[in-house]
């Protein structure tokens, strides 16, 4: 039997699949910013932040109030503890944008970078990578949500390579420009929006299976 | 005596309130039931009373259409209003008050007849003889009680054949029947068992788009379900009443925390 309040279970999930298109947006752009030097672009991200924070509270709250009101059980108690991570998780990838923008502002300032780096094919990755997560959660699909896990492991790769290629195996510093250290903050980052899209898709397994594959080898 | 007008609710205007109990207070002899409750009900909004057993949450629900009139010695202090006029009002006959206020029993009681006689019951004690419109009258309060679909081939039959969700829903179609602009509940669901009482959730969340429901019930995941407002009583004494969000989510009173979460006592 369909309840009244499972409504609210359906805007939750409107609300996660709100705040992760929000946060893939701003993904998009500011690599847009990094790539082309645009800071207009770079500032519109940093402007979009609030209001991700704000959904996160409102999704914060809608938890809190279904578990509150409406005593769910099985899939939906799944549900809710997984929105609760899948919100922090994409409140956290719409603030690493706005990281990015932050620096990709200084390099701006300082000059256009001509070498940057693995950082175009990292952000293509890292983009790929948590729209598919994002498809996962909104598709329930298990297969993607395993594809996360795997690809992942390539924006990790690719920022490897980008610290290796400027401080080399060393990690001499002596000759390593100001807009390169901020580059490689902006690759950090990127690998940090991969491992959120890692954690949604683990908290899709976990919704869709119940199996709870944190911190187990893949 | 004058009779209290009796207006369709679909007709009323905006939400405001329509409940207002002021300052009341009740004594079933010398024992004093209920002490100084102020409370305010918007219309089309469903209020929960809760509270343990004995805490006056019944017999505040019984004084909104003074069935408690019918207990000998009884007095109150204080008023109830609605719809800005007093239910003490000499000049309101108690009938009509008890047309507007329906009431639905703990237990359910349908009368030894069939479906179709239970629900136009109040329709022909007052003397309806239009078969077309006493068999309208049926069908719309059996949809209203989501009961229809399931006695349409069968009304003519013995409501004592019902289930016990069934004939609570029945019992929720006559009071529908009579008109009333506000329903009183009176644990409605605390003999059903969880799809039955699913059933009646459902239908008093579709019901309040017409009604101002008031329930009391001891099930407070159903006060948390159903209501839009909460209020919560102890030993005749109202002690919180607010949005039931607010009431569950994060109470001003450390005694509904500690009655909520289970501390009590």
């Amino acid at each position: 039997m369909q309840r009244f309040f499972h409504d609210e279970l359906r805007q939750l999930r409107d609300d996660l699949i709100l705040m992760g298109e929000r946060s893939l947006d701003m993904t998009r752009m500011v690599l847009k910013a990094v790539e082309t030097g645009d800071d207009s672009l770079a500032l519109q991200v940093r402007g979009m932040d609030d209001r991700v924070d704000d959904l996160e509270k409102r999704v914060d709250r809608e938890i809190m109030r279904y578990l509150t009101l409406f005593g769910p059980m099985g899939s939906d108690v799944r549900l809710l503890l997984a929105a609760r991570d899948i919100g922090h998780d994409l409140e956290r990838v719409a603030d690493e944008a706005s990281v990015i923008a932050k620096r990709s502002l200084v390099i701006s300032e300082r000059g256009p970078l001509k070498n940057l780096l693995h950082v175009p094919e990292e952000g293509k990755i890292a983009v790929e990578v948590l729209r598919l997560a994002l498809d996962s959660f909104i598709e329930g699909d298990l297969e993607k949500a395993r594809l996360v896990l795997k690809r992942d492991v390539e924006i990790d790769s690719l920022n490897r390579k980008n610290y290796e290629s400027l401080f080399g195996h060393s990690g001499d510093t002596a000759k390593v420009s100001a807009s390169h250290v901020e580059l490689i903050f902006i690759s950090k980052a990127l690998e940090r929006i991969g491992d959120h899209s890692k954690n949604i898709a683990e908290q899709v397994i976990f919704l869709t299976s119940g199996e709870d594959v944190r911190h187990s080898r893949q | 005596m004058t009779r209290l007008k009796v207006r369709p609710s679909t007709e009323r205007g905006g939400r405001k309130d329509y409940i207002s109990i002021k300052n009341f207070g009740f004594w079933y002899g010398s024992k004093k039931a209920l002490e100084s409750i102020s409370l305010d009900i918007p219309e089309r909004q469903v209020v929960a009373f809760i509270g343990p057993s004995g805490c006056g949450k019944s017999t505040l629900l019984r004084n909104l259409n003074r069935m408690n009139d019918l207990v000998d010695n009884i007095r109150h202090e204080g008023d109830i209003q609605i719809d800005s006029r007093s239910i003490y009002d000499p000049g309101l006959e108690v009938i009509s008050l008890r047309r507007r206020v329906g009431m639905v029993f703990q237990k359910s009681n349908p009368f030894p007849k069939s479906i179709f006689e239970n629900v136009v019951y109040a329709l022909r004690v007052v003397g309806v003889r239009d078969r077309a419109l006493l068999e309208e009258v049926c069908e719309t309060s059996l949809r209203k009680a989501a009961l229809w679909d399931e006695v349409k081939d069968r009304l003519h039959d013995s409501a004592l054949g019902l289930s016990g969700g069934q004939m609570q829903r029945l019992c929720i179609a006559r009071a529908i029947a009579n008109r009333p602009e506000i329903l009183l509940m009176d644990e409605p669901c605390s003999a059903l068992d969880p799809i039955a009482t699913g059933k009646i959730e459902e239908l008093i969340h579709e019901l309040k788009e017409q009604f101002t429901i008031v329930i009391v019930t001891h099930s407070m995941q159903q006060a948390a379900r159903v209501s839009d407002r909460t209020a919560f009583f102890y030993l005749g004494k109202q002690v919180e009443y607010d949005t039931t969000e607010k009431i569950f989510m994060n109470p001003s009173q450390p005694q509904t925390e500690a009655y909520i979460s289970g501390r009590f006592g």
